[in-house]
């Protein structure tokens, strides 16, 4: 992970007065981070708005932008917060995400608990997503922040708030349960 | 934790490949609304260079319309309409012209103040008039051309320099009568500046009237005051006119009214 990073470059010039740079910037980053908020907001209608917020946030602190970090961690970072703000106004918290993550974690491992019948009739990309829906928010985000960012643990901690540590853990129970609505369709 | 874990606790790839596929992709509408925002945020404000200038543009219309349209008014009768835009002169006119006919501007103005004011505002008129006359001075603002006077003040004039006369404090009769024929005329602003104080141009109408222009009619009107009961007026006017015509009543043999 290099500071000077082709993004970072991209992002730098585009704060010196380059729209072609936005451009290229935001064809790089625009299909992962809108899979990012479809996948954490879970509304469709609401989708939309997030991504256009959180594009809105990176145009206006551009000056501001400093390429201490990979551009990417940056930008799920400010995503993240979109999302965050878009929970906050809508008043909507997953249920699931007050749970302590060691129920998560039994609930994952029990053969017993719920069989995810619906999920398993479809394809594996839509039984992931599916699965993705169902995962408490705190681990959707840790998970989608490392596959779709393109972050690390520690960078994960980072735009999440909390230590290494806890977003290991995440990381850890939502590929758990991924993997088990999947069966044999989930990645090694 | 090991140090593998903590940047890589599992690859991405294949979990990436998975979510690509179930996807969607934003709308090209929110594509290009994102662009032209990052475009349009890149204008700098000093480029929007009109929204000052017409800033600016409305004020100086806003000021000449309020100039057009309040300009006139506050000058009282017979402002600058009346005087028109010729340039005014500034010289010593003497008051012993005045039996020659007024030029039409100068004239129009004490005219119309005749006709338009009752018999009962007089005084205010002639308030006026001693206030100026008080002083020693009496200033008069007229169209170029225009020069009203008497023979005495023609003799006078011709040996002193207007600012003599101007300064001179009030003293005997004969003096006194020169001074209060002189005539200062100004430049335009002056004379929109006295307008605001008992001016010379409202002096030189009150001057223009028509009992003033020969003594009988003067002592008649002094009379006929008199009889009225405005002594005030009367006073002011007697004095005034024994000043202008120091030995008229005893040529006459007409008593002081």
């Amino acid at each position: 992970m290099g500071v000077g990073d082709a993004d970072a470059q991209l992002m730098l010039r585009y704060a010196a007065g380059e729209a072609r740079a936005f451009d290229e910037l935001y064809a790089a980053h625009r299909n992962g981070l809108w899979r990012f908020i479809r996948r954490s907001v879970r509304d469709a209608a609401a989708t939309d708005d997030v991504f256009q917020e959180c594009w809105s946030r990176v145009i206006a602190n551009r000056e501001r932008y400093r390429p201490e970090a990979r551009f990417a961690t940056w930008l799920y970072r400010i995503a993240h917060n979109c999302c965050m703000d878009h929970w906050r106004k809508s008043g909507r918290r997953d249920r699931r995400e007050s749970m302590d993550d060691d129920a998560i974690a039994a609930a994952a491992d029990d053969s017993t608990a719920e069989p995810l019948d619906a999920v398993l009739a479809g394809e594996a990309s839509e039984r992931l997503a599916a699965a993705l829906e169902r995962l408490p928010q705190d681990q959707c985000a840790a998970f989608l922040l490392y596959v779709e960012g393109g972050l690390s643990v520690a960078e994960i901690g980072e735009a999440t708030g909390v230590n290494p540590e806890t977003a290991k853990s995440r990381l850890r129970y939502a590929v758990a349960r991924l993997k088990q609505a999947l069966g044999d369709d989930a990645p090694d | 934790m090991e140090e593998k874990d903590i940047k890589a606790p599992f690859p991405r790839e294949p979990w990436k490949r998975l979510l690509e596929d179930s996807a969607d992709a934003p709308p090209e509408t929110t594509d290009a609304r994102i662009r032209a925002n990052a475009r349009k945020a890149l204008v700098p404000h000093g480029a929007r260079w009109w929204l000052h200038a017409g800033l600016a543009a409305s004020f100086v219309v806003a000021v000449v319309l309020a100039q057009t349209m309040f300009g006139g008014r506050g000058k009282g009768v017979g402002g600058d309409s009346l005087i028109g835009e010729s340039k005014i002169d500034v010289s010593v006119v003497d008051r012993s012209k005045a039996i020659s006919p007024p030029p039409p501007v100068a004239a129009a103005e004490p005219l119309r103040r005749e006709a338009a004011r009752p018999e009962g505002e007089a005084a205010f008129v002639d308030d006026d008039y001693e206030a100026e006359d008080a002083a020693g001075e009496v200033a008069e603002v007229e169209a170029t051309g225009s020069r009203i006077g008497g023979p005495e003040r023609e003799r006078r004039a011709a040996s002193e320099s207007p600012e003599e006369q101007y300064d001179a404090a009030p003293a005997p009769a004969e003096e006194s009568k020169e001074l209060s024929n002189v005539v200062v005329t100004g430049s335009r602003a002056e004379a929109a500046a006295e307008e605001s104080t008992p001016s010379a141009g409202f002096i030189a109408s009150v001057d223009h009237a028509s009992w003033r222009q020969t003594p009988e009619e003067w002592y008649a009107r002094i009379v006929a005051l008199r009889k009225a009961g405005n002594n005030t007026e009367a006073d002011a006017e007697l004095k005034r006119f024994e000043a202008a015509w120091p030995d008229w009543m005893k040529k006459n043999g007409k008593p002081r009214p």
